[in-house]
């Protein structure tokens, strides 16, 4: 339907997570690109487009939260998905009401994921679009 | 449960209250015209009985412009008390207006003086700390500081609660599957709600419309809604075990509904007509903010729907959220 791939930022801090479902993300036809830290998420956003960020709520350094609050208010078409640990419930809440689009607690399946994201990339375009 | 519409019946209490203020109503000037009309017809009638005199055109002509009179003067009566209703309808809005913004500052008072209190306490203890030659006082110092900032942190939260609830942001919609997004929340309510012991279990049923259609919803919001519903439910049964039931109907035309039913402690009838205000909560700090319901409240009507409460005592509570197919732009 669309031919331009959709442009996913996976932010987490454990590489081996990291490296598997950015390759994951790839074979499916997604731009997909990995960080391991908040700060660098931040960075890469100054100078890149991104449609949907993986973010991982529990990160040493600046934590999922605060960079979603960070991206909402700078980027606030782009989409953010918390990844969260089992049982935080809270932490999700919190994140939804912050601005996130959606949560999935780990270990999530990948098909879930991509249904997100595919989910939050039409809300940006619906968001651009107003 | 339907036996007990708490809202209701307390909206009718509330109201005769206030009406019992206006009991000396004045009689509209208009009525005189009533008066008049109903005492010339009664003389007419018994004039001409009194005189013989039959029925001639003027008496009919009289009759004619009497009974006229009093339509009028009836007309402008039921005017008058309309008017004099709808003044007592919005004095009525306007102290429950009064009420619930009482209620909402003595919310946010409480949620915010809780920790400038403990702010206030960690920097009278860090001055005592600087003044001493104790070389322990600098770990101190740190944890105070540490705690000053994890309470500045709450102060914030609660801000930025306050003013996402005043931006009232308009709802982006996109086509959904309620059934599925509400399965999701409840999947995440029944992992975090499983212990092992039997007594203490809620057992979450699921009565799904396999006809619902996809709907224009908010997908964020709408979640925030169902999980608000849901932990409520959760703390109702106050950790003694229960059924949760939630459902989802389509009414076949142009609104679909859920439903989120508890078995847990049930809503007092004082309370009922105050669940959905910013900041009131019966749970201890920490359990509850008191804003989940009032922002869920807020985001259903942001989508043109209802939320409506059935509640008993020591039965448990039916929360019912009614959305259009269609949202309104
Ligand atoms: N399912 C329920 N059963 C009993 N009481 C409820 C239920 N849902 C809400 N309430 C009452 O409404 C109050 C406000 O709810 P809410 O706005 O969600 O705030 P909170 O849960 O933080 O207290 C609760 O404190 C509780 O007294
Ligand atoms: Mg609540």
């Amino acid at each position: 339907m669309n031919n331009v791939a959709i442009k996913v930022l996976v932010v987490d801090d454990e590489l081996d997570f990291l490296e598997t479902i950015v390759k994951r993300l790839e074979r499916r036809g997604f731009l997909a690109i990995g960080v391991s830290s908040g700060r660098a998420a931040l960075d890469y956003l100054e100078s890149h487009s991104v449609d949907v960020v993986i973010l991982d709520v529990r990160m040493p350094g600046i934590d999922g939260i605060d960079v979603l609050k960070e991206i909402v208010t700078k980027w606030p078409t782009t989409q953010v998905i918390l990844l969260t640990g089992h049982g935080s419930i809270e932490a999700g809440m919190k994140g939804l009401e912050l601005g996130a689009y959606d949560y999935v607690l780990k270990p999530a399946k990948l098909e879930d994921i991509i249904k997100k994201i595919n989910q939050a990339y039409e809300r940006k375009l619906i968001l651009e679009k107003e | 449960m339907n036996e007990n519409s708490y809202l209701k019946r307390n909206r009718q209490i509330s109201q005769k209250s206030h009406l019992k203020n206006y009991r000396n109503l004045e009689l509209p000037p208009s009525f005189l015209f009533v008066w008049i009309g109903v005492s010339s017809t009664l003389l007419a009638i018994l004039g001409s009985s009194c005189f013989h005199s039959g029925i001639s055109i003027v008496f009919i002509f009289g009759l004619l412009i009497s009974n006229l009179l009093s339509l009028y003067g009836i007309y402008s009566s039921l005017r008058f008390l309309q008017e004099q209703q709808r003044q007592i309808n919005e004095h009525l809005a306007q102290s429950h207006k009064l009420s619930a913004l009482g209620e909402i500052v003595t919310g946010i008072a409480h949620e915010i003086n809780n920790p400038l209190a403990i702010i206030y306490q960690e920097v009278q203890w860090i001055q005592h700390c600087l003044s001493s030659d104790n070389p322990d006082s600098i770990n101190e110092i740190k944890d105070s500081i540490q705690e000053v900032s994890r309470q500045v942190q709450r102060c914030r939260d609660v801000t930025h609660k306050l003013l996402e609830f005043a931006r009232k942001r308009k709802p982006v919609t996109q086509p959904a599957n309620l059934n599925e997004i509400i399965e999701e929340m409840v999947k995440l309510v029944e992992f975090t709600t499983v212990t092992s012991s039997p007594e203490e279990t809620i057992k979450i049923e699921r009565f799904y419309d396999e006809n619902l259609p996809l709907i224009a919803l908010d997908v964020p919001l709408i979640k925030q809604v169902i999980l608000n519903l849901l932990i409520n439910a959760v703390q109702a049964m106050e950790g003694k075990g229960g059924v949760i039931k939630v459902t989802t109907r389509y009414d076949g035309k142009n609104s679909v509904e859920f439903s989120v039913i508890d078995t847990g402690c049930g809503i007092p009838p004082e309370n009922i007509d105050k669940i959905f205000l910013p900041f009131f909560t019966t749970k201890a700090p920490g359990q509850g903010t008191g804003l989940g319901l009032s922002l869920s409240y807020t985001i259903v009507h942001s989508m043109g729907g209802t939320i409506e409460v059935e509640s008993s005592i020591g039965k448990g509570s039916q929360f019912t959220v009614r959305l259009p197919l269609k949202t309104k732009g």
